[in-house]
């Protein structure tokens, strides 16, 4: 079945008509066959026929014969012997006629099929000569005479019933019987006759005779109703015309007489005459019948054969119209099918300009038009597919094209949030820079923040989401409550863990009435941050500085460059312990460095030099730290570069101090007048500050003030120089009040400053304090306990070389380190900022009454040329 | 629209009533701590609540649950000095709606109520 689907359409055609074909042809051969057949039958009878017609005529013709040579023999050859012989002519005549039908050649035919029979009674035809000579010789009796003649007549009927009785048509075969059954009547009337003319002729009639006579008449007329039967209204009307008037009426009243047997007074030769009339009115009926039987088988054969042309020719002019109509529509059809192959074909190619054109109104018609509607429409559908097109590639090259530049260029992260917290599919490629993941489209957010974020506010942020999606809640009022506005993130990229600072917003997109999307713009705001930092470190500096500055004008100068002195030394001396004594206990020195931190932050910390103290305490954190664990050399070098920082500290400082200096000095505002102001300001309010801090009241003098002539350099250093000294007298000089009321002295103590007058380029500065002067032995016991002299040495020790001892490095009277008079300061930078200034200087005192010290500075004249003096050595 | 101020620091009830003096809203109470503001709620039903988050006994998150059982149509907002953001939320989702950080101005205070009761904005330029 399949391999039949899958025919070409002509060959499916071919499948299809090639057989009806056939069978047509077929069925057209059968019809012409049997009108041939029914044409040769017709024509065959036909000739049968004539050929019985003239077997009949002799038949006739020998029963008239027969009857006339019984009558010869039975009178014993007195009567009928002209009749006979003129009989004998007449039926050599028949004979001869039957013969020439015989030798006429379309009867060859016939002869051959039926040669046997012919054959047959064409012997008893030429028996009759010898029969005829018998007659003549009279050597036959009447009834011997009846039976030859019989037997001939008898083969011609039977001959003429076997070729007449072999037709197909029913019709004509039913009228050849009817004719056989009247020929066989005819027979048996004319052997009536015969007997009746012997019966007449011999006056006489036996028994067996009569029996003979009675079953003729019977059978006679049983043919004849057998005849009446079967045959056709115009036989039966030629049958009662023909059989009836005198002589038919005459031989029934005379068949009456024989059959009574009674009297045979009735001439033979009228019985003859009148059974001779009915025998041929019988065969005039006979002549009818076959000559209606012959016409009618010549219109059989000539209707057959017409109809065997017809059919012929109707058969050829339908088979030629039906291969012409097959052949249009199929080739039509064909070619339809063919042009909507190729169009289709050609559409298949991307070919949509041309249409189809099949003229048809059939299906294949409405097919083409279906699909030239279908075109023109895909075409339409083209042209807006290529509009669609357009725009699309506008809208690109406009929108798209550029918010993907955007969203790839751009330096914020982006994207959108759907209603279940899922990030958009399209995002900007900064999200991936700033996260350092891929993995975020799809992604829900808060999984997506999870690792990134502390869980606190990982819960606030889906809080925060839900409420960003809530109509009902106000934008502004969430988003203050925005989570990750700002935000510290960690992660990990390559196993190195990175921290950066984004912001996050959120923007509410809207549809019709709800909120469809959260827009989610991301900034790394690392860098600002860390630089907010920078600033704030640098802010922290510019700070640090301004505290240096506002330290340095806040607080004396004089005790600040001394601090700074005295500590640059110390963290000098720190540097220079480490260098020697590396091998020494680690712990020690650790201990050692951070007493000596200790104190100098306790410096700071008195004369208020915060900035200082802060990073001295931060010295003192670090060592704090290295003391808990076990030390090792390379602890201190984080200790030595922190003491380095303090020492650049110290030198900023000092540079500073010098710059405040300077603008002094270049802006004098008022000259030295104002420095003197300044400086004797600050000596006061030094010693007010001391005097209070010591809960020791002391009067302050500044003697001569007129006579300062220094620079704005060397008032300063004074200034120092001074600042000590009123340390040390407030410190260690004037007594407590309960001590100097015991002694007789006035409670509130005295420090005096003088000027001298100056000359010869130098000016004397004479200082001078109330209290208890020097005490020598406890400056020998000092000395021995720091290590500057041995027992020994104290004891031999002179009180003028003892004195002098105060202004060795690292003496200091007193034990605790305070705010008042530090470690290893005092008197000796006195000492060395004497030696600086290239002054020279002289002490004097009563031990209990005073303290004195006389300054001899050397100042620049107004040509600016500097004394030089040998300092002196005391 | 009727208002209860809750705060337990009279200076900041002050300065919200102060602040608005020129707002078009009556101030029908002013409470000091939770147990009062439910009393005044009850009792005033107000149409508006400024709630503090911190106060002494129960705080403004357990004071918001009982305001809402008693008066859910009451619009709160929250005025607080705390910058946590996780509670601000819980706030939010126990029915405040409206959020103030302090300190507050006459004007953020305008602008949170006109959002808070939809009020349309004065152009203002």
């Amino acid at each position: 079945m399949k391999i039949l689907y899958d025919l070409p359409i002509r060959i499916k055609f071919a499948v299809v008509l090639i057989p009806l074909i056939v069978i047509i042809i077929c069925f057209d051969y059968l019809q012409i066959r049997h009108n041939y057949l029914d044409y040769n039958d017709s024509e065959r009878l036909n000739i049968t026929l004539k050929l019985g017609v003239e077997i009949n005529q002799a038949v006739h013709e020998l029963q008239k014969e027969r009857s006339i040579a019984i009558g010869y023999t039975s009178s014993e050859g007195i009567k009928f012997l002209e009749e006979l012989k003129k009989q004998r002519s007449i039926s050599d005549a028949a004979l001869n006629k039957f013969y020439t039908e015989l030798g006429k050649p379309e009867t060859s035919e016939v002869t051959i099929r039926h040669n046997d029979e012919l054959k047959l009674l064409q012997s008893k035809f030429e028996s009759l000569k010898g029969i005829r000579g018998k007659i003549d010789k009279r050597s036959l009796q009447s009834s011997q005479i009846l039976n030859y003649y019989s037997e001939i007549n008898n083969i011609a009927l039977n001959t003429v019933d076997l070729l007449i009785n072999e037709t197909r048509d029913k019709e004509i075969a039913q009228q050849v019987h009817a004719l056989i059954y009247f020929l066989k009547a005819k027979e048996e009337a004319s052997i009536e006759r015969a007997i009746g003319t012997q019966a007449l002729s011999s006056k006489e009639m036996n028994d067996e005779l009569y029996s003979a006579f009675t079953s003729l008449v019977a059978k006679e007329q049983s043919y004849i109703d057998a005849f009446l039967v079967i045959a056709d209204a115009e036989s039966q009307g030629s049958y009662s015309r023909e059989i009836s008037g005198h002589d038919v009426e005459e031989v029934d009243r005379l068949r009456n007489i024989i059959h009574l047997r009674t009297t045979f007074d009735v001439e033979p030769s009228y019985w003859y005459d009148m059974t001779t009339s009915k025998i041929n009115s019988l065969k005039k009926v006979e002549d009818q019948i076959s000559e209606r039987l012959l016409s009618r088988t010549v219109d059989l054969s000539s209707s057959a054969f017409r109809k065997f042309w017809s059919f012929v020719i109707v058969d050829i002019v339908i088979g030629a119209m039906a291969m012409w109509l097959m052949s249009i529509i199929v080739s039509n059809l064909l070619a339809n099918v063919k042009t909507l192959e190729k169009f289709t074909l050609r559409i298949s190619q991307g070919d949509w300009s041309s249409k189809v054109s099949i003229p048809t109104k059939d299906e294949i018609g409405q097919y083409a038009k279906t699909f030239n509607v279908m075109v023109d429409e895909i075409n339409a559908s083209h042209d807006i597919l290529r509009k669609e097109r357009d725009k699309a590639k506008f809208l690109y090259h406009n929108i798209y094209r550029v918010s993907m530049l955007v969203f790839k260029n751009i330096h914020q992260g982006i994207f959108l949030l759907d209603r279940n917290f899922k990030m958009s599919k399209l995002y900007s490629k900064a999200m991936e820079k700033i996260f350092g993941v891929n993995k975020i489209a799809g992604e829900n957010f808060s999984n997506f923040m999870r690792p990134l974020i502390i869980p606190r506010d990982l819960e606030a942020l889906e809080m925060f989401m839900r409420h960003l999606f809530n109509e009902d809640m106000d934008e502004d009022v969430v988003n203050q409550l925005n989570p990750i506005e700002q935000v510290k993130i960690f992660n990990e990229i390559n196993g190195v863990v990175t921290t950066k600072y984004i912001r996050v917003n959120f923007t509410r997109i809207w549809g019709k009435n709800r909120i469809v999307n959260v827009m989610v713009t991301v900034s790394d705001e690392t860098e600002s941050v860390l630089l907010q930092k920078h600033l704030e470190e640098a802010e922290k500096q510019k700070k640090q500085e301004t505290e240096q500055v506002l330290s340095i004008l806040k607080i004396d100068p004089s005790v600040i460059r001394g601090f700074l002195y005295n500590s640059k030394k110390t963290l000098k001396s720190i540097s220079e312990r480490y260098e020697s004594d590396k091998e020494s206990d680690l712990k020690m020195l650790l201990d050692f460095t951070f007493q000596t931190i200790h104190s100098l932050k306790a410096n700071a910390v008195v004369i208020g030099l915060e900035i200082m103290s802060e990073k001295f305490h931060s010295i003192e954190e670090t060592i704090e730290k290295l003391k808990a664990k076990e030390v090792t050399g390379k602890d201190f070098l984080t200790v030595l570069y922190e003491i380095d920082d303090a020492d650049k500290m110290i030198d900023d400082m000092n540079s500073m101090l010098r710059k405040v200096a300077d603008v002094y000095r270049k802006y004098p505002s008022g000259g030295s007048v104002a420095s003197n102001i300044m400086l004797v300001d600050s000596l006061e309010r030094s010693v007010k500050v001391l005097s209070d801090k010591m809960d020791k009241p002391v009067d302050f003098f500044f003697k001569n003030e007129e006579n300062l002539v220094l620079s704005g350099e060397q008032v300063e250093q004074c200034k120092d120089i001074m600042l000590q000294l009123i340390r040390n007298s407030i410190k260690h000089g004037i007594e407590d009040r309960e001590v100097r009321l015991k002694q007789g002295k006035l409670l509130r103590g005295n420090i005096n400053v003088e000027l001298e007058h100056p000359k010869k380029n130098t000016l004397q500065i004479v200082y001078k304090d109330d209290g208890k002067g020097l005490d020598v032995s406890e400056i020998k016991d000092k000395a021995v306990k720091k290590g500057l002299i041995t027992d020994y040495e104290a004891k031999k020790m002179t009180d003028k070389k003892a004195v002098n001892l105060i202004f060795e490095n690292g003496f200091s009277t007193s034990d605790k380190v305070d705010e008042h008079a530090g470690r290893g300061q005092g008197m000796s930078l006195v000492k060395s900022l004497i030696e600086e200034l290239k002054a020279k200087f002289k002490m004097d005192y009563e031990a209990g009454k005073y303290f004195k010290l006389v300054i001899s500075l050397p100042f620049k004249d107004d040509a600016g040329k500097i004394e030089e003096n040998e300092a002196i050595d005391s | 629209m009727r208002l209860l101020i809750v705060d337990d620091s009279s200076i900041m009830r002050r300065i919200i009533e102060k602040n608005l003096k020129d707002y078009d809203i009556e101030i029908i109470g002013m409470a000091a701590d939770g147990d009062e503001a439910v009393k005044l709620v009850k009792g005033e039903m107000p149409d508006v609540i400024t709630l503090d988050i911190t106060m002494p006994g129960m705080d403004g998150l357990a004071c918001l649950d009982q305001i809402m059982a008693i008066h859910p149509a009451a619009k709160v907002m929250i005025i607080t000095a705390l910058s946590d953001k996780l509670t601000g939320l819980r706030a939010l989702d126990k029915g405040a709606r409206g959020f103030l950080y302090k300190p507050v101005n006459a004007k953020d205070l305008a602008n949170a109520f006109d959002r808070l009761l939809k009020r349309n904005k004065p152009t203002i330029e």
